[in-house]
């Protein structure tokens, strides 16, 4: 079974405290909304204290359309890209050389070739790299992706896969679109990337074991979340619902989950959850019967850079690595998204 | 402003942002007959504050069950904002009566 190896991350330079960025947006709200203490208390309810962005703040109003967006995002993806892997490398004491795979996640911009492409020019990884570049999972990327890592693997278990995710989501942002989602989506997300180094069977890396992995999709909940995509580039859609999903559904899928496995919830030591919103978490906390601060991770890393799509997840994983779980105990990922669906990844620290 | 008025700015916002269809009574109930989610109620909030520049606070919204209960909350508030004059409003945001 793989062994997740290390974590790096990696920030655009320009972090931006909540109260700077809402200063800005009053100003802009003004123009087509009344009351703007609405809209701030909707902005301070995401609980987040302050976010990375792609661009200094005053370079957004430059950016006209999509291709101006998305070209800012190719730019910056690879700056970011890079710094994660190249610390994903460092801290598993690894080179570019060692690399055999690279799946790449994001759901904030488009290109080709994929920035993972362009990053084996940027890192000198080597030509025979198998790439997978993964567009459109969103929140659930970061899980999905180590999943889909942790697959590949099996096939090839003397090899070392690297998971990037980088999420600019800031580049995403319709300035003209007022609507409640966007507001919500202007205070929540962030900017960002992460890399994790896995490592085959018998390349017997260091670091807790993938010992299973699970996806599960809601049949004909499409309209849950996800893009709009619009001639000004990806407009969010964003229910009420996100929620509910988790109130509805995690309790059971993860109980069949560990069930397949011999586990219980009882004896997962260590959640890392995906922060996609205080809502969200306390969902999570609800569905799973949790202990209050059994997701203080995910809530520190909304409050410290705001929620960064598949990315986020990821941090978490770092996050908790660092706090070196207790050998032998047992930790599962999860995360959700558009689709809707769900991930779920069993580890043993 | 009477309140067929209030009722048919009502109507107007959730054709516009909610993408109701049909008719609005006063009847009606906000999250049982017209469907509204949080996320729905909230629009239907921050646009009647736009179309009537007021402001609905919490203990407004609490009592609000009926599309009848809202158009007493709007009155209400309309009554304790006076007259409209152009110069109280944020800048960029037309006076009452100009849509």
């Amino acid at each position: 079974m793989a062994s997740i190896a290390a974590v790096g991350r990696a920030f655009p330079p320009n972090y931006y405290d909540q109260d700077t960025l809402l200063a800005a947006f009053r100003t802009h709200w003004a123009t087509r909304h009344f009351n703007l203490d609405r809209l701030e208390a909707l902005h301070r309810n995401v609980l987040v204290g302050g976010r990375h962005l792609a661009l200094p703040m005053e370079d957004y109003a430059k950016l006209t359309g999509f291709g101006a967006a998305n070209g800012a995002w190719i730019e910056v993806a690879q700056e970011v890209g890079e710094a994660a892997v190249r610390a994903a490398l460092a801290e598993a004491g690894l080179t570019p050389a060692d690399v055999d795979a690279l799946f790449f996640v994001t759901v904030t911009g488009v290109a080709t070739p994929s920035i993972d492409a362009r990053l084996i020019n940027r890192l000198g990884l080597p030509a025979r790299v198998k790439r997978v570049p993964i567009f459109g999972l969103g929140c659930v990327g970061g899980a999905a992706g180590l999943a889909r890592a942790a697959d590949y693997l099996k096939a090839f278990p003397d090899h070392v896969a690297v998971l990037l995710s980088v999420e600019l989501c800031s580049l995403t942002l319709q300035r003209d679109d007022l609507s409640v989602p966007n507001l919500i989506a202007s205070g929540l997300f962030g900017d960002g990337g992460a890399a994790v180094v896995l490592g085959g069977r018998r390349r017997d890396l260091p670091g807790p074991r993938v010992l299973a992995t699970r996806s599960i999709f809601y049949p004909d909940t499409e309209g849950v979340m996800g893009w709009e995509v619009t001639d000004g580039g990806f407009k969010i859609v964003l229910s009420a619902e996100v929620p509910d999903m988790a109130r509805r559904f995690l309790r059971h899928d993860v109980d069949a989950f560990l069930a397949d496995h011999g586990l219980t919830r009882d004896r997962i030591s260590t959640w890392v959850a995906h922060p996609g919103g205080p809502k969200v978490l306390l969902a999570m906390t609800e569905a799973l019967e949790l202990q209050e601060d059994a997701l203080e991770p995910a809530w520190r890393s909304l409050r410290e850079v705001g929620n960064m799509s598949s990315t986020s997840v990821l941090l978490i994983l770092q996050d908790t690595l660092r706090r070196r779980p207790a050998a032998g105990g047992y930790g599962v990922i999860v995360a959700m998204g558009p689709g809707f669906c769900s991930e779920l990844v069993l580890v043993r620290w | 402003m009477t309140d067929a008025a209030i009722l048919a700015g009502i109507a107007d916002v959730a054709r516009e942002h909610l993408e109701w269809p049909g008719p609005v009574r006063p009847e009606m109930r906000l999250v049982e007959e017209l469907r509204l989610d949080s996320i729905k109620l909230l629009t239907l909030a921050i646009e009647l504050e736009n179309r009537f520049r007021i402001r609905l606070d919490e203990e407004d919204e609490s009592a609000i069950v009926t599309v009848g209960d809202l158009v007493a909350a709007i009155r209400r508030r309309l009554v304790d904002r006076g007259p409209w004059t152009a110069d109280r409003g944020p800048e960029g945001l037309d006076p009452e009566g100009s849509r």
